[in-house]
């Protein structure tokens, strides 16, 4: 498309630029360049990624290579009206709210502690609490199984406070959350950390100065400050969670599914592709909505940041 | 109480980490934590383990190739956004990026329909390049940093004294991008490595990775040399970050892959 109209800007270019008689070397234009670097990997997301999910689409609506009739809303049907995925949905949905809460109960005084300009520990704690992204998540999950499986000290515990099942927290929505809290609190850290770098401490000493107490200065100055980080890091956080395959799986169980789980059994194991690839497009369509709302409130609030910067 | 979350925040983030590093020492039969009595047992166990060790080998050559190949094509797409800001390459930008707030089964399964269209099979190069699309974006936004830093002046001067394009890249650019190229394949190399959600679509009996490996074992009935395993998975991430801490800078690096 664009190759073709470039390389013919191209050979009209160095026609010109032979006719000439300054002997100067003939130039490629720069879009040729631009798409010589660009098509590799172009060439690779539009086979595979673009493709792939263009099958997935297809394939919801009952068409692709080998279907049978036309274009059907019955696997979307069957996803809404089926009591088994409500059920994985709700849950899915519960799990990731409490995990929201979590993450922001623990980030904000991370994030706050790692922004103070008299933060002792700072890079060990900005370590420590940032490296679950980049430490084996699949690694630490055996750490949590260990911890709350049966015979644990923590099952041992649980068992004696709260009468409950031997087997502690291991396969229950405590603690699916207490793993994805672990996984997921670096990104509102980091989400509501970034508000922060921006943040006007004097407006904090001004409130206080002129009498505001110390809870007044949090909630009514220093919390509305940090609104879109913590939004963000709200977003950010839920569309994670909601899209978690492995954790969620291990620490939950078997029938006590999550909504990738359920599209990947769904795939894999019971060789439903319908209903598991129009779930996996509503979670697509959930998720990248949820990002991109994340995305425009950084924006905006980077906009209204430059706004008053300026005047 | 600030301060106390703060702590607590530190401790619950290295738990699980901790648990397992202790508990892969632990001489009894179950996964249970604490443990009564030390071993290294389950490590002599786990690396005389057939199957675990193709795994491993497997999981090391598919991160090291599709660390490299993703750098490679991500380098080439960065020089090209970031020289040539147009709405075009701005696009072009946002859609390379965009694997990031895809979910990956969603991208698992794409990528698997592809693969059974064309009646291809689990291999190295078929998980390589499921690989790439979720390494490539990790990638692209480190170089984009990276090139972001650089003073074009120096670049001008070079071409102004007469460097064609491609020495002012080789001698001029490349070398002041060094550290975020190392920062970039380090981070595809790890997120490679330790990948489940995508991989799980793609791998097939003989061609199993070692997360994959344990997820199945988990699944089943792990027993304790599980921990061990998984030890190996957490040092090559500690690793991992003890390197970008020293090219760029951890925090930078977690800055730059904030979604």
């Amino acid at each position: 498309m664009s190759g073709a109209a470039a390389s013919g800007n191209e050979a009209a270019r160095a026609t010109s630029a032979g006719a000439r008689p300054s002997g100067h070397r003939v130039r490629m234009t720069p879009w040729l360049i631009v798409f010589g670097l660009l098509a590799p990997a172009l060439l690779l997301y539009a086979t595979v990624y673009l493709g792939g999910m263009a099958i997935i689409g297809l394939a919801s609506f009952g068409l692709g290579p080998d279907a049978e009739s036309g274009a059907t809303l019955a696997n979307y049907r069957e996803v809404f009206a089926s009591a088994h995925i409500q059920a994985v949905v709700l849950r899915t949905l519960r799990v990731s709210a409490i995990t929201v809460i979590a993450c922001l109960v623990l980030g904000f005084p991370v994030a706050r502690y790692i922004t103070s300009p008299d933060a002792r520990w700072r890079s060990f704690v900005v370590m420590a609490v940032l490296s679950p992204l980049m430490v084996s998540a699949i690694g630490r999950v055996f750490g949590w199984i260990a911890l709350f499986g049966p015979g644990s000290w923590v099952a041992a515990q649980t068992m004696h406070f709260f009468g409950t099942r031997a087997t502690g927290l291991l396969y229950t929505e405590a603690g699916v959350v207490i793993g994805l809290t672990n996984i997921l609190l670096p990104f509102m850290v980091l989400s509501i950390a970034a508000s922060r770098a921006n943040l006007d401490e004097s407006l904090l000493k001004a409130a206080a100065s002129l009498g505001a107490t110390p809870s007044a200065v949090f909630w009514q100055v220093e919390l509305p400050l940090n609104l879109p980080g913590i939004l963000g890091g709200v977003l950010i956080v839920f569309s994670l969670s909601i899209t978690n395959f492995a954790t969620a799986a291990l620490l939950g169980g078997s029938g006590r599914d999550v909504v990738a789980y359920e599209i990947y059994s769904n795939i894999l194991t019971y060789h439903q592709p319908g209903t598991g690839t129009a779930l996996a497009i509503l979670l697509l369509v959930c998720s990248v909505a949820i990002m991109m709302l994340a995305i425009w409130v950084g924006r905006r609030a980077d906009a209204m940041q430059a706004a008053r910067v300026e005047t | 109480m600030s301060r106390v979350i703060v702590l607590f925040s530190v401790i619950f983030a290295l738990l699980p980490g901790m648990i397992v590093f202790l508990a892969s020492f632990s001489a009894g039969n179950s996964l249970a934590f604490p443990p009564r009595e030390f071993t290294l047992h389950w490590y002599g166990v786990i690396l005389g383990d057939p199957e675990f060790s193709s795994a491993l080998l497997m999981s090391v050559m598919l991160a090291g190739v599709t660390s490299v190949v993703a750098t490679a094509i991500a380098l080439l797409a960065a020089l090209a956004i970031s020289r040539y800001r147009t709405p075009t390459t701005v696009l072009i930008e946002a859609f390379l990026l965009s694997p990031m707030v895809v979910p990956h089964v969603v991208i698992g399964i794409g990528i698997l329909q592809i693969y059974i269209i064309y009646g291809l099979r689990a291999d190295l190069m078929t998980l390589t390049t499921g690989h790439l699309i979720v390494t490539i974006p990790f990638a692209l936004r480190l170089l984009l940093a990276s090139i972001a830093g650089l003073d074009r002046r120096v670049e001008m001067a070079a071409a102004s004294l007469g460097a064609p394009p491609f020495t002012v890249f080789r001698s001029v650019v490349l070398p002041q991008m060094k550290m975020g190229i190392a920062g970039a394949l380090v981070a595809a190399f790890i997120l490679s490595f330790d990948d489940v959600s995508l991989t799980i679509f793609l791998v097939q009996p003989g061609y199993t990775t070692i997360p994959i490996l344990l997820f199945n074992q988990a699944e089943n009935n792990p027993g304790p040399a599980i921990h061990a395993a998984s030890v190996i998975l957490l040092l090559a991430s500690w690793i991992a970050i003890f390197l970008i801490d020293r090219l760029m800078g951890f925090e930078r690096l977690a800055f730059a892959s904030r979604k």
